[in-house]
């Protein structure tokens, strides 16, 4: 009988995610390329009273940036600034990383765990650029979207968090989990043109 | 489309922001109990030609509430802050 008390994760995508060439077959090979990055630890932290910069810092390794839009940290975690004293953090998931924070972070920090509520799709390939210019109106030129910096945005009309990995370019975009389907859908879609190898 | 200076995620486009209403709208205090005071708070607006303070809701982005001063008559947006700051009004607009 299955164990009841650890519930497998289940992908937002399975069945919709299939791996594989979409599109065009340009002679340079597939200009998107589009995945589902998992299981990950996602935890929003937002400071109250107290500034939560340090605190963090100490609880992570890794102080998250006071500047607005700026990430820290490689990915192990990752930090992406999201409001004024709010951040997200992300990791692969190892550990239970909401309670770590919670018995770190000072009391007057909000924190929540938001591991199954998002999803986050790995963007990348030499089309990336034009094919987020489809759907969202933020300036994604690479001089104005820099590598290690976040935006929140709409992106074909959801609220996403795109996070800029890379100058490859290389984008993780962080999505509500009940708009994941329709998200990937437009993204798969307006690949199309360009040749897209969704893994 | 109106871009709108937002004071934490820099200038965006108006269709990640959602229109809340007057930002010169004071709510009573509390333990106010006059009818008019509340009429006024709930009800009143002025609908001025020119210069407006509003409050828009980064919705799709930070979703913080943001300040902006409008032009309703040109749609051109003079300034945006947060809702504690002072956003000076043009000169010639507020002699009128």
């Amino acid at each position: 009988m299955a164990d009841l008390a650890s519930p497998q994760r289940r992908s937002a995508l399975e069945g919709v995610l299939v791996p594989g060439d979409f599109g065009a077959t340009p002679f340079n090979g597939p200009g998107i390329l589009l995945s589902e990055r998992g299981p990950l630890s996602v935890v929003q932290i937002e400071a109250g009273t107290e500034d939560l910069t340090a605190a963090a810092g100490n609880a992570l390794g890794i102080a998250p940036s006071g500047m607005p839009n700026e990430a820290a940290g490689t990915g192990r975690p990752r930090i992406l600034g999201t409001g004024t004293g709010r951040w997200l953090i992300s990791e692969p998931e190892g550990r239970d990383l909401a309670a770590h924070l919670r018995a770190s972070l000072p009391e007057s920090a909000a924190v929540t765990g938001l591991s199954h509520a998002r999803v986050c799709l790995r963007l990348s390939g030499r089309d990336a650029r034009t094919l987020l210019a489809k759907g969202c109106g933020i300036d994604i030129h690479p001089d104005a979207f820099r590598p290690d910096t976040s935006r929140m945005t709409s992106l074909f009309h959801c609220a996403a968090l795109i996070d800029c990995r890379s100058a490859e370019p290389v984008y993780d975009i962080y999505v509500h989990r009940s708009y994941a389907v329709h998200l990937f859908e437009m993204l798969l879609d307006g690949a199309l043109e360009f040749g897209c190898r969704v893994a | 489309m109106l871009y709108i200076d937002c004071p934490y995620c820099g200038s965006r486009g108006h269709e990640e922001f959602t229109y809340i209403g007057d930002a010169t709208k004071k709510r009573p205090d509390g333990a106010e109990t006059s009818d008019p005071a509340w009429f006024d708070y709930v009800y009143l607006r002025d609908n001025p030609r020119g210069p407006h303070l509003e409050l828009w809701h980064h919705s799709l982005g930070c979703r913080e509430v943001v300040k902006v001063l409008r032009n309703t008559l040109t749609h051109e947006i003079l300034g945006a802050g947060r809702p504690g700051d002072k956003i000076a009004l043009p000169d010639a607009e507020t002699e009128r």
